[in-house]
């Protein structure tokens, strides 16, 4: 599967793909915050901007910080998975160490665990009001039986949460491009794609033009080792959300 | 050495109160001791006359001064032919008069010099005003010892407030080079429970070790930090500094408190001051 969808290969990203499960936006989002407030960078500022901050963008850290790309594997929890890696990506800006979240203890509850598609704002209240837990606590990976997992993983949910506030993102590319210079991520849901991910960079695509970024839960086969780039016209939220910051611990 | 030549000019209008000064060239004969005046004060002009030494000899001959500074001398004949130098001296001191002039009959170089004595004694120096005292400089402050560092780091995490500050600054938030000193140089510390009290079953989970730095939201949510992150986040804030901020503390003491550096390396500079290289 190519790195970067665009307007000529997005179906084929469609029909390769693996297991997704978005199921579009659900309304009201009802943050207190939302991002079509934040001031928008100009468009002529992004490439140098970029240029400016080379290797220094929230990607970055994440790799360097031991980031381990996810793979859903068959389940229909994308929108846990790309949720939980934004949480993941915020504890790895606040200093801790990297801790391999799992997305089944955030989406099991709030999908009685079922497997079945979900909603960003569902991730987001489950992110906000109880968190996830550490993969470790899981009998196995994508496990959907707690009674299997280790005791205490309801108590470790209290560890990764959402802090402070998060941010309702709109149908405006403009505004992801802006958050993302903040190193905010997204998990953004595509309708096209019926998938949620998570943004993490602006960059230059190789069109010259600016696209976007993100971590995939396909497995570190996907793209550049589990990374793809989207352009501008494959890259505009249909229900998104972006958390400030996790718990501080 | 300048040489000199002897000019006709007029010079009766001198007066030669100083006669006993005198220049004796006796044509190849050793000249006779020439007596000096009893006091010549600065700015007298006065003329030293030359004997036993004809117009044309005068004209092969040199005349020197020593020092010259301040000094006027000019050789001159009147009108009867007689010789002398008009000798001026601004400042006391001790002064050289000579006359090298060629013997015809010996081929050699006959020399007469006088020794002239400027004002007796030599005026007081004028004192050399006094030199302003050198402001004390501020001894250079010995670069710290490398420490363990424990590193906040507070900012703003409104996407408004973080692209308001310039790009270069803004990269400090997520710059890896960064993160690679702050986990090298701040000690790993327990700050999680191995498990939750009561929750310990088989097999317990491990204790979370975490590197002493954090990179905290100024309204971050104070109750689930570990003590040792409430209060200093609590000493960084009753600071009052803007953010993004940063405070430094060392093994035994507060090191630094204030802003962001302008850049990455800027930053990775201030944490080196106190944590040492690489």
């Amino acid at each position: 599967m190519t790195a970067w969808i665009n307007e000529d290969n997005y179906q084929d990203a469609i029909d390769g793909s693996e297991s997704t499960g978005w199921l579009g936006r659900k309304l009201p989002f009802g943050s207190l915050y939302s991002a079509a407030d934040v001031p928008i960078i100009p468009r002529n500022e992004w490439k140098q901007r970029i240029k400016d901050n080379q290797g220094n963008f929230l990607s970055d850290l994440m790799i360097a910080g031991g980031y381990q790309i996810k793979y859903q594997n068959g389940l229909n929890y994308c929108w846990a998975y790309g949720s939980v890696s934004c949480i993941e990506a915020l504890e790895i800006i606040q200093g801790r160490p990297y801790v391999n979240l799992s997305p089944e203890s955030l989406g099991g509850p709030i999908a009685n665990w079922r497997n079945v598609g979900g909603y960003a704002e569902d991730a987001c209240q489950g992110l906000l009001n109880v968190g996830c837990c550490e993969s470790s606590f899981m009998d196995k990976p994508r496990s959907l039986s707690p009674s299997r997992w280790k005791a205490g993983w309801q108590a470790d949910c209290a560890n990764h949460r959402i802090d402070v506030e998060w941010d309702d993102v709109p149908r405006d590319f403009d505004v992801v491009i802006s958050l993302l210079f903040a190193r905010r991520p997204i998990a953004a849901g595509l309708d096209w794609w019926r998938h949620l991910v998570c943004f993490t960079d602006p960059i230059i695509l190789p069109d010259d033009t600016v696209g976007v970024k993100f971590a995939n839960s396909h497995d570190v086969t996907y793209g550049d080792e589990g990374w793809g780039t989207l352009s501008e016209s494959r890259a505009v939220p249909n229900g998104a959300f972006s958390p400030r910051m996790a718990t501080p611990k | 050495m300048k040489k000199y030549l002897f000019a006709l000019i007029l010079a009766c209008s001198f007066p030669l109160y100083a006669e006993e000064i005198a220049l004796s060239l006796p044509m190849a004969v050793t000249p006779a001791p020439i007596s000096t005046p009893a006091a010549i004060n600065p700015g007298d002009l006065l003329p030293i006359p030359v004997s036993g030494m004809s117009l044309e000899q005068a004209k092969l001959s040199q005349v020197i001064v020593y020092p010259r500074d301040g000094v006027m001398m000019m050789p001159v004949a009147d009108w009867q032919g007689k010789l002398s130098i008009l000798f001026q001296a601004k400042s006391p001191g001790k002064y050289l008069v000579a006359i090298f002039s060629t013997n015809k009959t010996t081929g050699g170089v006959d020399k007469v010099e006088v020794e002239l004595v400027v004002g007796g004694v030599l005026p007081p120096t004028p004192p050399t005003p006094p030199t302003p005292p050198t402001p004390p400089v501020p001894p250079t402050p010995p670069e710290p010892a490398p420490q363990n560092l424990r590193v906040l780091f507070m900012y703003e995490s409104n996407a408004g407030d973080l692209n308001s500050l310039p790009p270069q600054q803004e990269a400090i938030l997520t710059s890896p080079k960064i993160r690679a000193y702050l986990v090298k140089h701040c000690p790993e510390e327990t700050l999680q429970p191995a498990c939750p009290p009561g929750q310990c079953q088989q097999p317990p989970q491990a204790a979370v070790k975490s590197s002493s730095f954090r990179f905290y939201d100024q309204h971050a949510n104070t109750a689930t930090m570990p003590t040792v992150w409430k209060d200093t986040f609590d000493a960084l804030k009753r600071k009052g500094i803007p953010v993004p901020c940063v405070l430094i503390v060392g093994e035994q003491a507060e090191l630094y408190a204030g802003p962001w550096e302008k850049d990455v390396d800027a930053m990775l500079g201030k944490l080196q001051k106190y944590g040492g290289t690489p």
